[in-house]
């Protein structure tokens, strides 16, 4: 998928046993695809780490409307280790939020939800508002 | 006397056997008419295929709505895949939607859905739950997410499918 032209909308992995590995490959897909809108991968049991490339990324995808990783853990509060993580998921996604509102003001509508931005599991929904 | 007794018991059973002669002519031509006029419904296709797997005959058919093929919780044969598929590969029904939640369809199953559903032109969700999803399964999704526009594959959802992860990551 990631090397070839797949043009699907929506792409849903729920408790399909994700590895890291996969998760970059996914992200690859997502910077390269111009029409997915909605991506799940919830229920996978992933680890901080393992989102770090996805994260970099998402500001490259201009079509991503949804993405849903509740269930993975994503961030870890109670763990001092993974501060840095925490950081750098956040201003991840403080950059992603600021590039939305850029599209924003280009005529598109956007709105954040973070309420589910809490310690697990994490839901991360963006919708057109 | 006994003679003439005989002749006419031959007589009888020669006119019976002639009758059933004419009788089986008449039902395999009943049949070939029959099979003739009603080629291309699909329900008769679907029948065919499930009877010759010796196989219960399932409504498979009767549950596509809207273009929509919904099976939640209802167990399904490799026969019943494979008159589903032969349908589809002989366009006599058409589908844009398929779900398949906790339908017993293993691997090789899933592989035969799939290479009937490639066959279709429109297929546009394909929703996967709670069955298996393994090499076969995996080889056969390929070119159907490799349509090109108008004909792509819209959604794809896999949820809880007894799989191996170097498998998504082969997907991916």
């Amino acid at each position: 998928m990631a090397d070839e032209e797949v043009q699907i909308r929506s792409l849903s992995l729920v408790r399909m046993q994700i590895s890291k590995i996969c998760l970059d490959k996914i992200a690859d897909f997502v910077k390269d695809s111009m029409f997915l809108e909605d991506l799940d991968l919830s229920w996978n049991n992933l680890l901080p780490l393992d989102f770090c490339h996805l994260f970099n990324v998402l500001s490259r995808n201009l079509t991503l409307r949804s993405l849903n990783l509740s269930c993975n853990t994503i961030i870890n509060k109670e763990n001092q280790n993974d501060k840095v993580i925490n950081n750098a998921f956040q201003s991840m996604l403080d950059d992603y939020v600021f590039r939305r509102r850029e599209a924003a003001f280009a005529g598109i509508q956007y709105t954040l939800d973070q309420k589910y931005l809490t310690n697990y599991p994490v839901q991360v929904t963006y919708g057109l508002g | 006397m006994d003679c003439i007794r005989d002749d006419t018991l031959v007589k009888r059973a020669a006119k019976i056997v002639k009758q059933i002669k004419v009788y089986e002519i008449g039902q395999k031509s009943h049949e070939e008419y029959f099979c003739h006029t009603f080629r291309n419904d699909p329900n008769l296709l679907y029948h065919k295929v499930v009877d010759e797997a010796k196989e219960v005959i399932l409504p498979l058919l009767n549950k596509i709505v809207d273009n929509k093929l919904i099976l939640k919780d209802y167990t399904l044969d490799s026969g019943h895949l494979n008159g589903l598929a032969s349908c589809l590969k002989n366009k006599t029904i058409t589908i844009d939607a398929v779900l398949f939640d906790n339908c017993g369809i293993d691997d090789e199953e899933l592989a035969i859905l799939l290479e009937g559903l490639l066959a279709l032109d429109g297929i546009e969700h394909f929703v996967y739950k709670n069955n298996v999803f393994l090499q076969e399964g995996l080889e056969a999704i390929k070119p159907l997410l490799l349509k090109p526009d108008p004909h792509n594959l819209q959604e794809l959802r896999l949820v809880n499918c007894a799989t191996h992860p170097y498998l998504m990551t082969e997907m991916i």
